[in-house]
């Protein structure tokens, strides 16, 4: 650990006038955690979480356990959210869709940055024609509308959950590009990418370990909101027959399902559109939140 | 400007090569044979009067020749024929776009005009309860999916009260042309309209509001008020102007879902519009009618960002397009 040493002589050496400045991950924590809306996202999302993943075993049924005799209840204390048209429970049914997606939420938000921010700094560095192809192909994922190249691909790919999380990775890595690119060619031509490549580092080098870290923070934002956009598009193509097909629920084909018995048991259209707007909300609110905190221009310490 | 009009004009072309060499590949690659639907109540079919068929139409030729062959008919404005309908592409196409007009304008106006009023509210109240308020309702309706807002109109407004028609355009049992058919028409309009008029106000309140928050802050205004205008012209005449610019660049951008139509909420409301024909003909293998659907769609998303850029350097003096 030679080089932890020499930094440590060289911090020792540094005139004390300056106070010890807390880092900025920390910074960005206190400001998160004074941050109201941002406690409500969070309350939000872990709420969510917990549900989906305790719930199927708060109550005594299986996920399609059909009970013939107990068809389109209303809520009570033996089936809280009620039943379906099949005397299947909706309360195990909405936490398992919940599952299906949260999964595809948290997947696609976190692959889509990985993904988009790679690509991003990848053509933002190298720049040139790489650069020109990739964001000319950014600019045609744009144009066309979502709905249109949602519906071709899950058509085209057929249903599954592997399959709509491709897709929404395919289209959503788009944002996540152009933020790192943005950030990257703002930092490209500054001194500390200079220092590291006097020093011998590698493209590689520059790109992953100085480059990365300091795009983070929109990423960081970006993922979060991808994540409730890919929730909702998720939903949106179940809801339409595309995405997750039954006996899998998931919260689309639950509504979808419900829909056609409006008119006997309206509430089963409600609940489990009511979680995806919970889910959409808490990730709103995140990024939010997140984009408040992580701003570098907001140095509330540095008094 | 006539330069950089002619300039981008030319730039558009290729995009729209690309946007539809990219779908048509895309629907190409799609499952189905596309003589299936013709000759499935053909009994007695020979598998070399098959092979007759499929070299008639093209269909062994290789996909580029087919795409080139497409495309040089697209041109002439002849998109071909639907193999779900049997009818001309366009005899299908246009009373969708018909209605989906109708839909889409009413919608949009009054969405954008509300959005507007709000949005300047917003701006002029700022911290205030209202605007505390109007911000807290467009947040919350951000996160509400348009489909399950449909269905809630739905079974307040159809299952509940009893009001309105759930879906469709038109009751069965009305004689077209009366005046109870019109009013029937005008009913199962409002929660569709509704619907998407919601999601206008969303994404145009906030950004009116900033934008006009962005304008009250200059000091041209502090002019004006010096001057002794009363806070009405100021606002209105000063400040509007100019705040009223990049949001009509936005207005000219979501223009497209104008033609485009809503996939999602036509579904909801079985409406039969250009977004619900978009998703019937992809779900159905019609991939000639989806095919044109989305060309057009593209046309116009092309069209309305070139205007968008125009609009903006002519009602912003600052800006001027090289040449």
């Amino acid at each position: 650990m030679a080089g932890s040493t020499q930094e440590f002589a060289i911090k020792a050496e540094l005139p004390t006038v300056f106070p010890a400045q807390p880092g900025y991950w920390r910074v960005v924590w206190r400001r998160f955690r004074k941050h109201r809306v941002a406690y409500v996202g969070f309350f939000f999302f872990v709420f969510l979480l917990v549900l989906v993943i305790a719930g199927p075993y708060m109550v005594p049924y299986q996920l399609d356990e059909v009970s013939l005799a107990e068809r389109m209840h209303m809520p009570s204390w033996k089936h809280w959210f009620g039943t379906d048209e099949l005397g299947r429970d909706t309360w195990v049914r909405i936490m398992h869709g919940g599952r299906v997606s949260l999964t595809v939420g948290l997947i696609v938000g976190i692959s889509t940055v990985i993904l988009g921010g790679l690509i991003g700094i990848l053509a933002g560095y190298v720049g040139g024609v790489l650069d020109n192809v990739l964001m000319r192909l950014v600019d045609a994922i744009y144009t066309i509308p979502r709905i249109v190249l949602l519906l071709v691909l899950s058509k085209l790919a057929g249903p599954g959950l592997l399959n709509i999380i491709i897709i929404l990775v395919a289209l959503e890595w788009t944002n996540a590009a152009r933020l790192a690119r943005g950030a990257v060619l703002s930092f490209r031509e500054q001194e500390f990418v200079l220092a590291a490549r006097c020093l011998g580092a590698s493209r590689w080098r520059v790109m992953l370990r100085h480059l990365l870290p300091n795009s983070l923070a929109p990423l960081i934002v970006a993922a979060t909101l991808d994540a409730g956009a890919a929730i909702r598009a998720e939903t949106t193509l179940s809801f339409l027959g595309l995405g997750i097909q039954p006996p899998t629920p998931s919260w689309g084909n639950l509504l979808t399902n419900a829909a056609t018995n409006i008119f006997i048991a309206p509430l089963q259209v409600f609940l489990p559109g009511l979680f995806i707007f919970f889910a959409l909300m808490s990730f709103n609110l995140l990024g939010d939140a997140l984009r408040d905190a992580l701003d570098p221009r907001l140095t509330e310490t540095r008094r | 400007m006539l330069h950089y009009l002619i300039r981008r004009t030319f730039q558009l072309v290729p995009l729209l090569f690309i946007i539809s060499a990219f779908i048509y590949l895309l629907l190409y690659l799609m499952p189905g044979d596309p003589l299936y639907r013709m000759l499935e109540d053909v009994p007695n079919l020979r598998p070399q009067d098959y092979e007759r068929l499929r070299k008639l139409y093209g269909l062994d030729d290789p996909v580029y020749i087919q795409y080139w062959k497409w495309l040089w008919q697209l041109v002439q404005l002849n998109p071909g024929y639907s193999r779900e309908y049997g009818q001309p592409v366009i005899d299908i196409i246009l009373p969708a776009l018909k209605n989906t007009l109708v839909l889409t304008i009413t919608a949009v106006v009054i969405g954008k005009v509300v959005a507007i009023l709000l949005g300047i509210f917003s701006a002029v109240r700022q911290y205030s309860i209202g605007d505390y308020i109007l911000t807290a309702m467009t947040f919350i309706s951000y996160s509400v999916p348009a489909f399950w807002l449909g269905l809630m109109l739905i079974i307040v407004f159809s299952v509940k009260l009893g009001w309105l028609p759930t879906s469709g355009m038109v009751g069965t049992d009305l004689t077209p042309g009366s005046w109870e058919a019109k009013v029937d028409w005008i009913k199962h309009l409002i929660l569709p309209v509704s619907v998407l008029a919601i999601s206008e106000i969303i994404q145009v309140q906030r950004f009116m509001r900033s934008s006009l928050l962005e304008v009250l802050r200059q000091d041209y205004l502090t002019t004006a008020r010096a001057k002794g205008l009363s806070e009405k012209v100021v606002i209105g005449r000063h400040a509007l102007k100019n705040a009223l610019i990049p949001v009509v660049t936005i207005i000219a951008v979501t223009m497209p879902r104008v033609v485009g139509g809503s996939a999602v909420v036509e579904t909801v409301f079985a409406y039969p519009g250009m977004g619900r024909l978009l998703f019937t003909s992809i779900m159905g293998n019609d991939y000639v009618v989806a095919m044109t659907v989305v060309m057009i769609i593209a046309v116009t998303v092309v069209f309305f960002n070139l205007l968008a850029d125009i609009i903006y350097g002519w009602l912003d003096p600052r800006i001027r397009y090289q040449s």
